[in-house]
């Protein structure tokens, strides 16, 4: 059961990881390419995932990824460990 | 304004602490070529840039740097965990770690503390585009001798995915560098400094 909700947990954050990162690199390609629709359509599309996965992250973690979204729990979790940088334990 | 995220742009994990590797890669920290060079370097150019899409570049260029600066430490501060002092002087880290232990701090692999003094904010169009071009070779170069030097999976997946961003930023900037020339003069690029002249 524990171990279902770290593979679930761990699936989302690399969701999360790879659809921001593949809209950081579109939003460059958008900055010198401002009229691309094919580009700002992708854009758009990961945009409503990246939200969709960020919060499902953040309410089955329990770790708010930027702290404007502390409020789903009711304390700050903002400061909990792991950090980025840190490994993840076990 | 910026937000922090709580993640990084490409994950870091790394099993085998290596401090002479730490010490190569700390260069990309505060290095010549480095990500905070970098990062300072467009944040500075932007303010007087003559086009909203070179500014954009400059900006989202700048704050993935900032992103990298924060992968960049990740992996020097995962290669130097749990080391002895002994392993700390056999891998050649004694000389950074007597002023700083294993924190964080930004110097070229050679010791030279972090500068501005390596990258330049001229107020020209042209001349600071091919500037920020050249940056990105200059990483990218870096990187690559970074991957003859560490032969740890868990370092080269990281670093591999760093350079990679170096050659997409070229290509960014080249773009820009097309679109600032579409604006001037195609018989003189140089006849006005979109940046200063009026």
């Amino acid at each position: 059961m524990i171990r279902n909700m770290n593979q679930n947990m761990n699936d989302l954050k690399k969701e999360l990881c790879s659809v921001s990162f593949a809209m950081f690199d579109i939003m460059l390609f958008l900055d010198t390419h401002p009229d691309s629709k094919e580009a700002l359509q992708e854009y758009c599309l990961l945009s409503e995932r990246a939200r969709t996965v960020k919060k499902a992250y953040e309410e089955a973690s329990g770790m708010p990824i930027t702290a404007d979204d502390a409020c789903i729990h009711d304390e700050w979790k903002w400061v909990n460990e792991p950090w980025p940088w840190q490994m993840s334990k076990g | 304004m910026w937000i922090y995220e709580k993640k990084l742009q490409y994950p870091v994990n790394i099993k085998t602490p290596n401090a002479a590797f730490a010490k190569v890669i700390l260069t990309q920290y505060g290095g010549p070529d480095g990500e905070s060079g970098a990062a300072l370097r467009y944040l500075s150019q932007r303010y007087t840039m003559p086009d909203g899409r070179i500014i954009a570049s400059l900006t989202d260029i700048a704050t993935e740097e900032l992103g990298h600066m924060e992968m960049i430490c990740a992996i020097v501060y995962q290669l130097t965990r749990n080391l002895s002092p002994e392993q700390i002087v056999a891998q050649g880290f004694d000389t950074y770690f007597v002023d700083h232990t294993t924190a964080l701090w930004p110097q070229a692999a050679s010791g030279t503390p972090f500068s501005s003094a390596t990258f330049q904010s001229a107020g020209d169009t042209i001349t600071d585009l091919h500037e920020d071009m050249a940056a990105e070779q200059k990483a990218r170069t870096t990187y690559d001798n970074i991957l003859r030097l560490v032969d740890d999976p868990d370092v080269i997946d990281p670093i591999r995915f760093l350079r990679e961003r170096e050659v997409v930023h070229f290509q960014r900037f080249g773009e820009s560098l097309r679109i600032a020339q579409d604006n001037l003069d195609c018989n003189n690029f140089y006849a006005i400094n979109p940046e200063f002249d009026r």
